[in-house]
């Protein structure tokens, strides 16, 4: 029940968003708050009253932790069917925690249509909560095409010079992956029905097809091209720096932190699962995909002059751990991808924040324009610096200990790919600092009157650097949330296991 | 001052000669040769300073080799800087890492991959002027593609 | 003739009796209100007519007419397809000067060759519908009579209907022919007891299609679409767009359902090359489009292409699904094509046509809910979820699947790919700032039967989006022949 009222608090939260411009003009973005605050209650009521689950399907393990099952379309056997295990738990964690930091970072820089924007910012949200709930398949595919529509309003509407043309690729690639997805997840049902005669798109159900090889690796491809080009893994990226340059500053925050996380919730919840041995079977192309990714995206940042598309293509990098790790499949892997997710989450949005106070102050991105902030703003300056460390993977802070476990599990399959991944320990670097070095040290070259952080942006930026310093110390208590869930998808899908 | 001096070189001098009692920290010898055994290398290592010593002299004392005329010498300048710039390993480094690296993300900056997609954008567009042609807006046009389009799918349909 | 015979007929009876009415009010007294509201009257009194009709069925009629479930829940749709679409002509013509009460009656008596089409087993009756439909449509679009733009549509639509109707002929004769039959059954017990094909017969088959494929909108004849699109008045365009392609397209279900021609496999491999290349065409030449008519004209051309992957389908999956996905995405397509248009004619004042892209410019600022439901109609043509297009979409998915048409899924998938370029330009072009705009509309406080129309189409569009229960099952009641 409380899952369902997750979801349905974001849009009806957005929806009085939008309606509240009417009465005040800076209305929105408080509802905004106050909705993002009703969803932490929520889901801190939902997280602690998990002892005392009650009735939970009789098919389901104890992994998970709440189960809303609704009929929808009968015809198709489509059930409004969620859960919730660690995995997700985690992952709206992160959601609703982004969520106050888009909403932060938006609060002076949206100027007009205050209300439609948040409206979109609140849908999107929602869109991305459900993805990580629904374990029907068609309510997945659903809530996947949910959430591009307000992002896609918010690139367009509230972007920067070059927002058309963004938001239209984001859009188009996302849509026909989606599409190839929903052809496989057509096919896959399709092919159940022969089987047992029932209409079905359960996720629970639909793991105990029996799908014959050839097919399982068309249906598997399916799913993966629409997940990897969420991700984004090299060669579908090229979508990604343009849609994160030309965003707004929330709209980044929220598609770098939380929306590329979709894709690969996609992949561990489902490709594995549902194909394990047609994955199995492709898991070296796979992560050969990751490795290329993760060092091709490196080379790609260091050589960007404009500071979000440089943050953009440290996204890529990260996200390529993500492939590696999950076609690894063994605990540890899947436990250093669980932490990179949050860890990448964490990090991103705090440098996509930044570089969006750096451009409401200088109304450029371009980081030739930049030098010498060191000295007039400290604070600003500071945080930058510890988040581009944390990016490049500083043990201390979460995103170490996340590539530090994917490279250990992966190790175990494939030693020559681990082996060139760990390039990226030299390239990282080359990248984190080369920005650092470009905007915070030299000379100051713009003389314009710059203000050091105000406090909402200080507040926001600490309770980030909190977290990932959390994370980084001490992933314990993340892991243990999360550890159920990957033992019992590794139990389930023991043709991948090593 | 000097005493301290002067008692560093005697030691250094003659310290040599003492005998540290090591059997206890290193009781297994590997390679038991005799201790007193007169081989190259230690007629080398015993020469080298002496030769120095000579050089030394030759040039700064007795004058026979100009210091000078030596070093201003070009071959023995790019001795000298090669050695001054740790063997040259900078270089090697700049060279062979750093400027391809650099030049080859400088070229790839706007992304080759990128071309895959720009390229599907192109078709795109070249194919809409190219049927766009068609739409002539005259009616003999439009009548007579209607009675060839009917020719081909009758023959399509006979032939297969 | 008994008396359930006589009921079977009763919505046909209804419609024509209402025409004879309206020409007779016509005659007493001109005024566009009320020939308007005896229109409206008269297509209200044929939807109860059908309800009287609907336990009689199925049922033999005449001997050239078969009325049964699936043609009267589709009458039914096609009824009120042209209720909305007389509800935008009483707002687009009532300040147009002229005399346009005759307008009226031109619509009942298209409404009332599309419903005969779709009660049609028999050639003649097939003929019958179709003349009477494309006769009332020459002058529907031609309508403003004085200006050039819809002459020449007009005059271009005539000439080319006439060449489909040749082909029709030609392909009927041949099949008479070979048949001697010319009842659809009849010729379905022909096929079925030959061991070849039958050329003559194929291409006769091969001929209608030709003929039918020009009402449609199908690669290689749909090269008229465009222009009369953009030269008829608005709401005409919309039931172009929607009576007279769904009416069409019943028929030719109908037709091949009954006449058993599923069988000739060739006839597959030829919908299936028109499916892709109108997928394709359609999609292409609407990319760079600046006239918003033209480019729904095109999309629409996309469209029937998806449909016909569904109309494909149908011959090697179970005939009530094929029936089902094909009835849902004609309900989808009526709702969002009427809603478009729609929104186009709402804007068009008397002096100029609302159909040039520069238009829209802004229309989310001026106009909030005219933008708002002319984007929930483009969202539901390019497929995303929460409206019924994609539930529509669905089903294309589901049928080609079941049929294995991997090809055309592609094709589908590819053609989806493209339209979202230029449905999202529109959208775009809305949320422009609006102090770049430069053009006055109408306002929608004038226009309230008009504004009613588009909001029910435009609620209709989500609810069956997001719960489309209620649709499916009606549909599927209906679905079994």
């Amino acid at each position: 029940m409380i899952m369902a009222a997750l979801i349905a608090v974001l849009i009806l939260g957005g929806f009085s968003a939008w309606f509240s411009e009417q009465s005040h003009a800076d209305a929105p973005r408080w509802v905004a708050l106050i909705t993002l605050i009703i969803e932490t209650l929520l889901l801190v009521a939902q997280y602690t009253g998990t002892e005392h689950l009650e009735i939970v399907a009789a098919h389901l393990s104890q992994t998970w932790l709440a189960d809303f099952n609704q009929p929808w379309i009968p015809r198709f056997g489509i059930r409004f069917h969620l859960a919730l295990d660690g995995l997700s738990l985690l992952l709206i964690a992160l959601t609703i925690l982004l969520g106050f930091m888009a909403v932060s970072s938006s609060w002076t820089e949206i100027n007009n249509r205050q209300g439609f924007f948040f409206f979109n910012l609140l849908l999107c949200l929602a869109g991305v909560s459900g993805v990580f709930l629904a374990v029907d398949l068609f309510l997945l595919f659903f809530f996947w095409e949910l959430m591009i529509l307000p992002m896609y309003f918010l690139i367009s509407i509230w972007g920067h010079e070059n927002r058309t043309y963004a938001a239209i690729k984001f859009f188009i690639f996302t849509q026909v992956s989606g599409l190839l997805m929903l052809l496989a997840i057509v096919v896959l049902v399709l092919i159940n029905h022969h089987q047992t005669g029932v209409y079905s798109f359960d996720y629970f159900i639909l793991q105990n097809t029996e799908i014959p090889a050839d097919v399982a690796f068309w249906l598997m491809l399916g799913f993966f091209i629409a997940f990897t080009v969420k991700l984004p893994a090299v060669p579908f990226h090229t979508w990604l720096p343009d849609a994160h340059t030309q965003a707004p500053t929330g709209g980044s925050v929220i598609l770098a932190g939380i929306m590329l996380k979709t894709g690969a919730y996609g992949l561990l919840r489902f490709v594995i699962p549902l194909f394990p041995e047609a994955a199995h079977q492709f898991a070296p192309i796979a992560m050969t995909i990751g490795t290329i990714s993760v060092l091709y995206a490196a080379m790609m940042a260091f050589a960007q002059s404009d500071i979000k598309r440089l943050i953009a293509y440290t996204s890529v990098s990260h996200m390529g751990f993500i492939l590696l790790g999950v076609f690894s499949w063994n605990l540890l892997a899947l436990q250093g991808v669980v932490i990179t997710l949050l860890a990448h989450g964490i990090s991103a949005a705090a440098l996509f924040m930044i570089a969006g106070a750096l451009q409401e102050r200088l109304h450029t991105r371009e980081m030739a324009d930049m030098g010498g902030f060191w000295a007039v703003l400290p604070r600003l300056s500071a945080l930058t610096l510890l988040f581009a460390i944390a990016s490049l993977g500083l043990p201390g802070l979460g995103n170490f200990i996340g590539e530090f476990l994917v490279l250990l599990g992966a190790f175990k399959i494939n030693v020559l790919l681990t082996s060139v991944t760990a390039l990226v320990l030299i390239l990282a670097p080359v990248y984190s600092l080369f920005m650092v070095q470009k905007t915070l040290h030299g000379r100051l070259l713009n003389q314009s009157t710059l203000f050091d952080g105000n406090p909402r942006e200080l507040v926001s930026l600490s309770l980030l650097v909190l977290a990932t310093v959390w994370l980084g110390l001490s992933p314990g208590t993340v892991l243990d949330i999360a550890a159920p869930a990957l033992k019992q998808e590794i139990q389930l899908s023991a043709a991948m296991a090593p | 001052m000097n005493i301290s001096l002067l008692l560093l070189a005697v030691l250094a001098l003659f310290g040599g000669l003492l005998q540290i009692p090591l059997s206890s920290v290193f009781p297994v010898l590997l390679n038991s040769q005799p201790e007193n055994a007169f081989n190259a290398v230690a007629l080398i290592t015993i020469a080298a300073p002496f030769l120095g010593l000579l050089i030394a002299v030759l040039f700064y004392l007795s004058g026979t080799f100009s210091a000078q005329r030596f070093a201003s010498d070009g071959w023995i300048k790019s001795i000298r800087q090669f050695l001054l710039s740790g063997w040259a390993m900078d270089a090697l480094y700049n060279g062979l890492l750093q400027r391809p690296f650099k030049a080859l993300c400088k070229r790839n900056k706007n992304d080759v991959l990128d071309g895959l997609y720009l390229g599907s954008a192109w078709l795109s567009r070249s194919l809409h002027h190219l049927s766009s042609a068609a739409q002539t807006g005259q009616v003999r046009w439009y009548a007579s593609s209607m009675a060839l389009g009917t020719a081909v799918i009758i023959a399509i349909g006979l032939l297969s | 003739m008994d008396i359930n015979q006589l009921l079977a007929l009763a919505p046909i009876m209804t419609l024509a009796t209402a025409s004879l009415a309206l020409m007779l009010s016509i005659a007493g007294k001109r005024n566009f209100v009320f020939v308007c509201s005896v229109g409206a009257g008269g297509i209200l009194l044929t939807l109860f007519a059908l309800t009287i009709a609907w336990p009689k069925t199925p049922l033999q009629a005449t001997l050239l007419i078969r009325v049964d479930h699936y043609a009267l829940s589709f009458m039914a749709l096609l009824l009120l397809a042209g209720l909305a679409v007389l509800g935008l002509c009483y707002d687009y013509f009532k300040d147009r000067a002229g005399q346009n009460e005759e307008l009226l009656l031109l619509l009942l008596t298209a409404l009332l060759g599309a419903s005969v089409l779709v009660v049609s087993s028999h050639f003649a009756t097939f003929l019958m519908g179709i003349e009477t439909l494309s006769i009332s449509l020459f002058v529907l679009i031609g309508y403003p009579l004085k200006q050039p733009r819809p002459l020449e549509a007009a005059i271009k639509y005539l000439i080319l209907s006439g060449v489909s109707s040749a082909f029709l002929l030609m392909g009927m004769a041949l099949i008479y022919a070979q048949c001697g039959e010319l009842y659809f059954s009849g010729i379905g017990h022909f096929i079925a007891n030959q061991t070849a094909i039958n050329t003559l017969v194929l291409s006769g088959i091969i001929l209608i299609v030709a003929g039918l494929g020009f009402k449609l909108s199908l690669v290689p004849f749909h090269l008229w679409t465009p222009d009369v699109y953009e030269g008829a008045p608005a709401p005409i365009t919309a039931f172009i767009a929607t009576v007279s392609k769904g009416a069409v397209f019943v028929l030719l279900l109908r037709f091949f359902i009954s006449a058993d021609s599923f069988v000739y496999a060739p006839l597959l491999n030829i919908f299936s090359i028109i499916a892709v290349l109108s997928i394709l065409a359609g999609n292409l030449l609407a990319l760079l489009q600046n006239n918003v008519k033209r480019l729904l004209a095109y999309s629409a051309i996309a469209h029937i292409g998806y449909l016909l992957v569904a109309f494909i389908a149908g011959n090697s999956i179970a005939p009530h699904l094929a029936i089902e996905s094909v009835s849902f995405y004609l309900v989808a397509y009526f709702i969002t094509t009427i809603g478009a248009f729609g929104v186009v004619s709402l804007l068009s004042t008397a002096q100029t046509e609302a159909d040039d892209l520069y238009f829209y410019r802004g229309l989310f600022w001026r106009q909030p809910g005219l933008a708002g439901i002319f984007t929930l109609m483009l969202l539901s043509l390019a497929g995303i979820p929460l409206t019924v297009g994609f539930i529509g979409k669905f089903y294309i998915f589901t049928s080609g699947a079941e049929g294995r048409l991997w090809g055309l899924l592609a094709t589908v998938i590819i053609g989806s790919g493209l339209g979202l370029y230029y449905y999202l330009r529109i959208i775009v072009v809305m949320s422009m700032p609006a102090q770049e705009t430069a053009i006055e509309g109408k306002q929608p406080d004038r226009a309230w039967i008009s504004t009613t129309t588009l909001s029910v189409l435009a609620m209709l569009l989500v609810w069956f989006g997001i719960y489309p229960d209620f649709l499916v099952n009606l549909i599927h009641s209906v679905a079994y022949m």
